[in-house]
């Protein structure tokens, strides 16, 4: 299945790739677009007026998790990371948000296209499930 | 390695500083608890009120998917928002707005030094381990709102390198305190 959504992707858009990729669809390809017009048959997703969106409040990271049912605390934990890293007024969100933000900022900045950043934001993200994870187990 | 660099150099010099993301709003009067709602999130991600229910932030593109949120959340309130995408016509337009910022965290840098001067005379004061430890948590406090000061200072601040200066001078007499067994 193909998924989309908006060029220039950041924090959220990254995020949620990962989640989509290792939680839902093993198999999900992404594509890119200006504005906020999906292409067809694809699942759009961090754009205005997608299900797959910002909702009641919540980041897209955290409403993916919130549609799909996953109950994995570290995934709870991690949607509050990126919750405070993409929504600046809730920055204080958590201690890591701000220095996730502006990881994922200069990740956009080395990178060649959108793809680069969501394949390296892959690995940061694989980094962060593995370091809760841990964190959580002692 | 070359080729790396002048990737970054074009992204950053993309960065226009006379580029801004305007929002101009109306929300309902009642509950009153909503505009509240909103000028509070606005102020927390550093927008600058030009006037009551107009505001501007740089344009940078986590700044503007920002803008977008609060117009979203506006919307959803029941209001009514314009967004754009702006530049000063005149040179001095950008240059008053970018002065504005930096009057803003000025702000925010003298009151979270104001408290410092506050917590290091109360140190010094410090007669009890409890009082030591209330310091302790206070120069915690300010150490984060240091830090989120200088994350919404868009174009910087001459008063925060002093900032940084008492913070360091607290924890050096917090230390002392400790050392020599308060």
């Amino acid at each position: 299945m193909k998924y989309c959504t908006r060029k220039d992707v950041h924090v959220d858009r990254c995020a949620s790739a990962w989640l989509i990729r290792r939680f839902i669809d093993p198999e999900a390809a992404f594509v890119f677009v200006e504005g906020n017009t999906p292409l067809p048959d694809t699942i759009a997703f961090d754009m205005h007026g997608a299900e797959w969106g910002h909702r009641e409040g919540k980041c897209t990271f955290e409403t993916i998790v919130s549609l799909h049912h996953i109950s994995d605390s570290a995934l709870g934990q991690i949607g509050r990371i990126i919750h405070g890293a993409d929504i600046t007024a809730d920055a204080d969100e958590t201690l890591e948000s701000p220095g996730i933000d502006l990881l994922f900022r200069g990740l956009h900045l080395v990178c060649g296209s959108d793809e680069e950043t969501i394949e390296r934001g892959y690995l940061i993200m694989n980094a962060l499930y593995a370091a809760i994870q841990n964190e959580n187990r002692i | 390695m070359l080729h790396l660099y002048s990737k970054v150099w074009l992204r950053i010099v993309t960065y226009a500083p006379n580029s801004w993301t305007l929002l101009v709003y109306k929300i309902p009067s009642q509950p009153s608890r909503l505009r509240l709602q909103i000028w509070r999130k606005l102020l927390r991600m550093g927008a600058l009120y030009l006037q009551d229910a107009v505001c501007v932030v740089p344009s940078r593109a986590d700044l503007d998917e920002n803008m977008q949120y609060i117009a979203e959340a506006i919307a959803e309130m029941g209001g009514i928002y314009h967004l754009f995408k702006a530049s000063a016509f005149f040179p001095e337009g950008g240059q008053r707005l970018a002065e504005g910022f930096r009057s803003l965290a000025d702000t925010a840098f003298e009151e979270i030094a104001e408290r410092i001067e506050a917590a290091q005379n109360a140190s010094a004061e410090a007669a009890s381990l409890t009082a030591l430890e209330a310091a302790e948590e206070e120069l915690k406090r300010e150490r984060v709102a240091y830090l989120r000061a200088r994350r919404l200072a868009y174009f910087g601040s001459d008063r925060e390198a002093s900032v940084e200066k008492r913070l360091d001078a607290l924890r050096r007499s917090l230390d002392d305190l400790h050392r020599n067994g308060k």
